[in-house]
């Protein structure tokens, strides 16, 4: 298995306010596929995907990611995990303000040893026109699929998108949806969405529901659809 | 309003932010209370000390002795206090005592232990001159062939600064010291010793004192005259005490303007950052007049609780730190404590200005409409600068350039503080070597020779050796300075130079000024200048041909001739004569005799001054700098957070990091050193110009290399401790909690 967690346990505060994120969390993936990870709020999906991108670390439990030991790695291998290994997507986009369209790609292939080529990236997610604009000159949809390019500039093992579409009105979620999905075929990049929305997990190959810091089902998605198909 | 729990959090959220705001206050407060505030009050008590313990107006010897009637007749006739005084110096072998004859009338002490005199056989000795040599009450001294048992301490009001000689400059506490004994006790010193000086001091009340000096000269012939203002015992307490007034008002403004204009900025820009909550509140319906209110508090909190700190440290401490600044005189008579209105002041006036200072931030922020603050979105305007385009930069560059250029803002607080945390720094070592280049030049201006002997009584003719000069010490009208008339006729030994550096010709039928009296008394070449007779208080007046460069002496120089007209002598009549050498004269001939050596302690001492007031701001200036630089630099820290964040996931290493957000304003460094240089030199300057009349010349204001070489240390040494520790704070940065606050 590409990805395997096994009892993954993360506990935030003491006593009384103690909150079990992840309680013994279990789950294994094959490389190259599309997941959706799915689950209400404070379930732990995001706890969970903030430790598959060596965000942070675990309190109990094994996370090993194409046989490296991730769980137990120092802060300084966090860093270099991340920066070889993991893109990311999130719901606020999150680009640097100070940097353009351009640049916010730029900068991660900066420290990349083999990025992929800066304008294709842009032009596979169609914001190679507003490669000189500002985040703040660009719409939300834009602004994700710069996050996008920004993430698979680096050409990652996996690429892990927290609600990428939250704040995307439908049209351009299934844009931001598609260029995702193109990543997967294309890149052969393992893709993992976390979301709540129900509708994203009909383009997953595996749908892994998430309840009170557990993996309830971890199961194939036999109806798979194409991004374009997907009714939001 | 559950809105109010957000001031806890706030507090605890920025902790270092609001320590460093309520030191910085506090520090601001104690130099108000502790040097501005104090040295009024001090002024004041000094001036209350000297009126209730009958500080004399004035001493002088008459060649005829006033009988006891004759000053009873005198006090009646202008309703003045008239006193006999004496002293009588006992050398001991590591000390000298003088023993002053019992007052009544002026020149009263005050008993500064436990108690008075209470039988013969006891001693009051002067506290320095007790604490020097860890005399206590109770302990024997033996001076002469007498024993005393040491009853306490007293200071009297005429020998604050206790010298032997009111032309000496330091007091040497432990070589020399004041004593009050019982009237029999004195009476039997005096008998056995014999008076080693006496005058009579008199203190006018009201009367007419020109009137009462011609009386008494031209009924008693008075032989010398000195009034308070030109008798250093008495006024060096005065002067010292308006000058550090005038200094620490000067400094305290500035502080308190740049230190109010940093808070102001750092806190502002809090308040910037937190427009997204502002525009939520709006939404929620709170009214923006609430929500300035609101934030206001974020304010008043460092104000009022670093004017507390410094209310109460000031409180503990005012005492010390001002006999500090006083350290050459007896402890002054003065219990100081924090005057309330000075407290309420100092309290008052920070948690206002810091409050408005928010509120008015606050109410700035509310003028973007409530989409664009919730949005958390910054103004096209910033949005688009610095686009570099076709630049080929690397994004890193880029990066650091938008970040110096591309926020003006951000990157003046990073000068400002920097700037601001040198400027103090420079300001004192501007002083301080400004005043070390003037009394460098000033011992050369005083001119070639070595020694000046001032001779009892005129002689005529030529001395074997010297150049012989007539002189007399005027007063001057209008002014409460005196003025010395020197006649020479060689004048080898005097600099005839301008104050341009060009030889200036000596024309005997002329007179000529010195630079320091040309300021003192602000005349100039071409102008009169009138000065009387001390003791006949006859009026002179003389027109000057130019002025000499010499800000070491107040004087006159024309021929002996027009001197000895002017003074009422032949002009063949010297009695002071200036030499490279050293003369012998009998004891009696000489009245006094000064070196170069003295008078070159006597300037060295005004730089003494201002380096020990200079010391105690150098403490104050490099804390404040150490203290402002990490406010500033940690502005920058919060407000990179996001960006700082999001590189962390990205993958970059905390180097990376540094390099890309933290180190970006190292080339601000001497920008800033630049500024707090000229900053510091200005107001040097501005602070003497208004200190002419003190220093009686215009002091250059100037800085050595070291100086500076220090002043770029302490800035870049502050900068760099600001750097490490808030590096740390770069290490915490959490890359899960800015991710989901971060929505640009």
């Amino acid at each position: 298995m590409f990805i395997e967690v096994k009892g993954a346990k993360k506990i935030y505060g003491k006593g009384e306010s103690e909150v079990r994120a992840l309680d013994g969390a279990s789950l294994s993936l094959e490389e190259g596929g599309l997941y959706v990870i799915l689950g209400p709020s404070g379930s732990g999906k995001s706890t969970l995907l903030n430790m598959l991108g060596g965000l942070d670390h675990l309190d109990g439990g094994n996370l090993e990611i194409g046989g490296v030991k991730v769980s137990g790695m120092s802060d300084k291998q966090l860093v270099e995990y991340r920066r070889s290994d993991v893109g990311f997507v999130f719901q606020f986009y999150n680009l640097i303000p100070d940097l353009t369209v351009r640049e916010n790609i730029q900068v991660v292939a900066d420290i990349t040893k083999e990025p992929l080529n800066v304008d294709e990236v842009m032009e596979a997610v169609d914001v190679k026109k507003y490669e000189h604009h500002f985040p703040s000159e660009l719409s939300g949809g834009q602004q994700q699929r710069v996050s996008i390019a920004r993430a698979i500039v680096k050409n990652p093992k996996i690429l892990l998108c927290d609600e990428l579409t939250g704040a995307l009105d439908s049209k351009s979620a299934k844009t931001v949806l598609k260029f995702v999905e193109s990543v997967n075929r294309k890149f052969h990049t393992t893709v993992i969405i976390i979301t709540h929305n129900e509708a994203i997990a009909q383009m997953a190959d595996r749908i892994i529901r998430i309840k009170d810091g557990q993996v309830s089902s971890n199961e194939a998605n036999p109806a798979k659809r194409a991004a374009k198909d997907v009714e939001l | 309003m559950t809105l109010r729990k957000r001031y806890l959090r706030n507090l605890k959220k920025h902790l270092s932010f609001y320590v460093c705001t309520i030191l910085l206050t506090a520090m601001v407060v104690v130099l108000y209370l502790c040097f501005a505030a104090a040295s009024v009050v001090v002024m004041q008590e000094l001036k209350n000390f000297y009126r209730d313990y009958k500080a004399e107006d004035a001493q002088f010897r008459t060649a005829t002795e006033l009988a006891e009637e004759d000053v009873k007749s005198l006090e009646e006739k202008f309703w003045i206090l008239l006193e006999r005084q004496s002293y009588v110096d006992l050398e001991e072998e590591q000390y000298t005592v003088r023993v002053l004859s019992p007052t009544e009338k002026t020149d009263l002490y005050q008993i500064s232990g436990e108690r008075d005199l209470e039988k013969d056989g006891e001693i009051l000795l002067n506290t320095g001159f007790m604490r020097g040599n860890q005399i206590r009450e109770g302990d024997e001294i033996r001076l002469g062939d007498r024993g005393f048992s040491v009853a306490g301490d007293f200071e009297r009001p005429d020998y604050l600064f206790t010298i032997r000689e009111t032309t000496d400059t330091f007091a040497m506490t432990k070589e020399f010291g004041l004593a009050e004994v019982s009237e029999a006790d004195y009476d039997a010193l005096e008998k056995s010793y014999g008076a080693s000086g006496e005058y009579y001091a008199i203190l006018y009340q009201g009367a007419d004192e020109a009137e009462v000096r011609k009386y008494i000269n031209e009924k008693y012939k008075m032989l010398s005259y000195l009034g308070a203002d030109a008798n250093s015992r008495l006024s060096t307490p005065e002067v010292t005490v308006e000058e550090a007034s005038k200094y620490m008002d000067s400094i305290v403004v500035l502080l308190v303007i740049f230190i109010t204009l940093i808070i102001a900025v750092v806190l502002g820009r809090r308040i910037q950052n937190d427009r997204r909550q502002i525009g939520v509140l709006i939404a929620l319906g709170y009214r923006k007049r609430e929500l300035a209110r609101h934030y206001a508090f974020y304010g008043l909190l460092p104000g009022l609780l670093g004017g507390l700190l410094g209310l109460g440290f000031s409180i503990l401490f005012a005492q010390r730190l001002i006999s500090v600044l006083f350290y050459k005189f007896e402890p002054l008579p003065v219990a100081y404590k924090v005057k309330p209105s000075d407290g309420v002041l100092a309290v008052l006036v920070p948690a206002i200005l810091y409050t408005l200072t928010v509120y008015l931030s606050a109410k700035k922020v509310m003028r973007t409409d409530v989409i664009t603050m919730i949005s958390g979105r910054k103004s096209i305007k910033e949005a688009f600068s610095m686009r570099m385009k076709r630049s080929r930069l690397s994004v890193r560059s880029k990066f650091r350039l938008r970040q110096i250029f591309g926020k003006p803002g951000r990157s003046l607080i990073v000068i400002i503080g920097l700037a601001f945390g040198g400027m103090l720094y420079a300001f004192c070592a501007c002083c301080v070597d400004s005043m070390d280049t003037y009394v460098k030049s000033v011992v050369d201006q005083i001119g070639k020779f070595e020694y000046e002997y001032f001779l009892k009584l005129p002689r005529t003719g030529e001395p074997e050796e010297g150049s012989p000069m007539l002189g007399m010490v005027y007063e001057v009208k209008d002014s409460d300075d005196v003025i010395m008339l020197l006649g020479t006729d060689d004048g080898r030994y005097i600099s005839f130079s301008d104050e341009e550096g060009n030889p200036v010709p000596y024309d005997p039928e002329k007179c000529y000024l010195t630079s320091m009296a040309s300021v003192a008394f602000g005349v100039k070449a071409g102008e009169s200048i009138i000065f009387f007779d001390p003791i006949s208080l006859e009026e002179h007046s003389v027109t000057i041909e130019a002025v000499l460069e010499n800000d070491a002496q107040s004087a006159i120089y024309c021929s002996r001739e027009k001197a000895g007209e002017i003074m009422g002598v032949p002009g063949e009549c010297y009695n002071v004569i200036l030499s490279e050498t050293t003369l012998s004269f009998e004891k009696d001939e000489l009245l006094r005799t000064v070196s170069k050596k003295d008078l070159a302690d006597q300037i060295n001492e005004v730089k003494v001054n201002m380096e020990n007031m200079m010391g105690m701001l150098n403490i104050f200036s490099i804390l404040i700098c150490v203290i402002v630089v990490y406010v500033m630099v940690n502005v920058l820290v919060s407000e990179s957070a996001s960006s700082v964040s999001m590189l962390k996931v990205l993958g970059y290493r905390n180097r990376e990091i540094n390099g890309m957000v933290l180190n970006v304003y190292h080339f601000l460094i001497p920008v800033a050193i630049l500024l707090s240089l000229v900053l510091g030199v200005e107001g040097t300057r501005m602070v003497f110009t208004k200190n002419v009349a003190t220093y009686k010349t215009y002091l250059e204001a100037l800085i050595y290399p070291a100086s500076v070489l220090k002043l770029v240390l302490l800035v870049v040494v502050s900068y760099g401790i600001s750097l490490m520790l808030l590096r740390g704070k770069i290490r915490k940065v959490s890359m899960v909690e800015s991710l989901k606050d971060n929505r640009e």
